[in-house]
């Protein structure tokens, strides 16, 4: 995983953003990546959640708002080059309080959610504030 | 006609020439299921929606999953435990080269994720059960 927030995080077109709740810390005491847990589909098999950065940008919602209400939570970007190099696709999936949402159908490969552990980019860092 | 008897000293070191070296677990590195329990008893209590996303509370089924696999395998290193949303466990290990992933579903049932220098393997099922035996010999302590 590279980059942080303090190494600047700079947002590419296709970027999609993910919450990372603490538990995907991985390792918990210096963590250098989110487990590949945090990137699944739904419990009920609805697709992923995740925020489009372009659509997100473009209404001013930033990091900050994606994190609010969630403390200890990161924020990572999926690089587009990465759903692409996996065969993955955002699709938006706009709701009422989340103009920004999209989804991606992740499937069962763990080794698909390996590859996208390894390479998305801390937005907001574990232990840092957006 | 009866043999005068070494003295101790003579007596424990010819033992220890013959006698095959016993291994007992209080020789060996830690067992490690007391970690494992710490981290499981943290994760049982999850709330549903720990992730944000609506995650599932772990399920008893991966907890019992999990436990039943380091009472049979106690010597292995800690494994770095997450939830997962549908309310499974994700093992992870890393030695040198190689990572293991281990995700037990709700339901107990495992699939394996193997990558090693020059190669991936993923198993799902008895498969994976067997793959993962395998696996763990490379974290075996």
């Amino acid at each position: 995983m590279a980059g942080s927030e303090d190494a600047g995080y700079r947002q590419l077109p296709g970027d999609v953003w993910r919450r990372i709740p603490p538990w995907h810390f991985h390792p918990p005491e210096l963590p250098e990546r989110p487990a590949s847990a945090a990137f699944v589909n739904e419990k009920d098999g609805d697709p992923m959640s995740v925020v489009l950065a372009d659509v997100a940008t473009a209404l001013g919602i930033t990091p900050a708002d994606v994190l609010s209400g969630h403390d200890g939570f990161a924020l990572v970007a999926i690089r587009a080059e990465t759903l692409a190099a996996q065969g993955l696709v955002a699709t938006p999936s706009r709701r009422d309080h989340e103009p920004a949402h999209g989804s991606i159908d992740m499937g069962s490969s763990r080794s698909m959610r390996k590859a996208v552990a390894n390479a998305c980019v801390w937005v907001v860092a574990p232990g840092r504030s957006p | 006609m009866m043999m005068l008897v070494d003295t101790n000293s003579e007596v424990a070191d010819r033992y220890e020439r013959v006698q095959p070296k016993i291994e007992t677990p209080s020789m060996r590195t830690k067992d490690v299921r007391p970690a494992v329990r710490r981290q499981l008893a943290v994760l049982e209590r999850l709330q549903p929606n720990w992730d944000s996303y609506g995650g599932a509370p772990v399920a008893a089924a991966a907890i019992e999953a999990v436990t039943q696999l380091f009472d049979q395998r106690p010597y292995v290193r800690e494994p770095f435990i997450a939830p997962v949303a549908s309310g499974g466990l994700l093992l992870e290990w890393t030695a040198g080269a190689v990572e293991i992933e281990a995700e037990f579903d709700r339901d107990g049932v495992v699939s394996v994720l193997w990558t090693g220098p020059d190669e991936q393997s993923e198993e799902h099922g008895r498969a994976a059960a067997s793959l993962l035996g395998r696996a763990l010999d490379a974290v075996a302590v």
